[in-house]
């Protein structure tokens, strides 16, 4: 199947070939698929905007500094029509995240996984911070 | 035209995967009835609501969800065939959600931020091979030399990073990702509301939000010399089919390629209570030697689907870290600390 995959990925480009050079923002034009990061930090902020949400966490490392991450996330009309709101992540709770961060060197990073230091994961189930139930209607 | 619309029904009722319809064309272009496959529009009996001015009623919400996957061509391995089996749909399905542009699947979001992935709103999987039916064999027409011509310089230009905000694209700059009047299927945001009202009817794509309202009563388009991002649409019905011309286009507004002599016909056709049928033909003479056609269904779903607003100028990191990056890789390559990497797609 990874022809069909392969093909997706041309089929994309076809739909988007008369455009500029850039025509979308992609991943490894923002992020560095070679600086994996893992980061524990508080919540401080979380940024529900389009097109990505964001999550701002203080991580505070070994020789004593903290370093205030911003951490990008996917688009935040998925998790309202979960339940999902505002008040769903709130400041001051500990997270984990493993993603990739910024090629220009900042402290930014593409999350990949975020986690509760129980090993649930945030947006997955209704394992979260209290967080509605999901409503699967198949 | 009875009779091929049996035989086609035939042929592909065995594709028909959790109430998602595969609708092969059986005559090309806008001009031609349309093969009816999906048990739902085989029962002769069925035809759409109608609006208290005696419109078909396409009202509501509906999602492309289940277009979701589809490749625009038909990929080489699938020639001769214009559908996937079920199970072949699921991967295809499985495999879109695991990976983003990266052959790793690095940068993918979690499952719970695609509306696709997690089965919670209401959707099928389509079985159609690719967007485009005509040609029928799903690939877009050979193209003009003048645009094989401009394609290529493209590719040579492929690599190169952005000097600025102006080579990102509409779609990176929150434009608009798209002319067509329905959104482009994603893994979110694939909503779209139908509003009717008498000589009109306005469609909104929730993806990046525009809405197209479409009058009814045969006025002509605006002048040729106006032209428009995502063109001047004029709309007609033909039995229980919607019919709406695009022209003026500005040429900024993607459309698969076209420049701003394209011309789109689409036609709806509500195949069903929970179906719609969205067709599409591009045709560019400057562009494609002929005019192609594309398909897609939409499902009906107001009992839990909510387009939201989706204003993505309101973050538009993406667009400052796009560039940071590009300046940051040109600072290392001047100073010889790194290799140059191809520019990321």
């Amino acid at each position: 199947m990874r022809s069909v995959v392969t093909t997706l990925a041309v089929g994309i480009a076809t739909l988007l070939a008369a455009g500029p050079a850039w025509t979308h923002h992609a991943f490894s034009a923002e992020f560095d698929a070679n600086r994996p990061i893992k980061l524990r930090g508080v919540v401080t902020k979380m940024e529900w905007v389009n097109p990505h949400s964001w999550l701002h966490i203080d991580v505070k490392r070994t020789d004593g500094r903290t370093e205030s991450w911003m951490v990008e996330l996917g688009p935040p009309g998925a998790l309202v029509r979960r339940g999902w709101n505002k008040a769903s992540v709130p400041t001051g709770i500990e997270l984990f995240v493993e993603g990739y961060q910024a090629k220009d060197g900042s402290l930014k990073a593409n999350g990949r996984d975020v986690t509760m230091p129980d090993g649930r994961r945030l947006f997955v189930g209704s394992s979260g911070t209290g967080a509605p139930d999901e409503r699967p209607e198949k | 035209m009875r009779h091929r619309s049996f035989v086609a029904f035939s042929a592909s009722s065995w594709l028909i995967v959790a109430g998602v319809s595969m609708a092969p064309s059986c005559v090309a272009g806008e001009g031609g009835e349309k093969a009816a496959s999906s048990p739902e529009a085989a029962d002769a009996s069925w035809t759409a609501p109608r609006t208290p001015w005696g419109d078909p009623d396409f009202q509501g919400i509906w999602t492309t969800n289940e277009m979701h996957g589809v490749p625009l061509e038909r990929p080489a391995e699938l020639a001769g065939r214009d559908a996937l089996t079920a199970e072949e749909a699921a991967a295809r399905r499985e495999q879109t959600t695991q990976r983003t542009v990266t052959a790793e699947g690095i940068g993918n979001y979690d499952r719970a931020f695609r509306d696709t992935a997690l089965g919670f709103t209401k959707q099928g999987l389509s079985t159609h091979a690719s967007l485009v039916v005509d040609p029928p064999d799903g690939r877009l027409p050979p193209l003009t030399a003048e645009a094989q011509t401009r394609r290529e310089q493209q590719r040579a230009r492929r690599g190169q990073r952005p000097a600025d905000w102006t080579d990102l694209g509409t779609w990176g700059r929150c434009i608009t990702r798209g002319a067509l009047t329905i959104v482009e299927p994603s893994g979110y945001n694939n909503g779209v509301q139908i509003v009717q009202g008498p000589g009109y009817v306005a469609i909104q794509k929730e993806m990046i939000h525009e809405t197209r309202v479409v009058p009814l009563d045969g006025r002509p388009h605006v002048s040729s010399n106006l032209k428009l991002w995502s063109g001047d649409a004029r709309g007609r019905w033909e039995g229980e089919t919607l019919v709406i011309e695009v022209t003026n286009f500005d040429g900024r507004g993607p459309l698969f390629g076209a420049s701003r002599n394209a011309r789109l016909v689409e036609r709806f056709t509500r195949l069903s209570p929970e179906q719609l049928e969205y067709r599409f033909t591009v045709e560019d003479p400057t562009i494609w030697t002929r005019p192609w056609t594309g398909s897609m269904t939409m499902s009906y779903d107001p009992g839990q689907y909510e387009l939201v607003e989706y204003a993505c100028h309101e973050a538009n990191y993406s667009m400052t870290n796009t560039l940071s990056a590009a300046r940051a890789e040109e600072k290392a390559e001047q100073h010889g600390k790194g290799q140059r990497k191809p520019a990321g797609r």
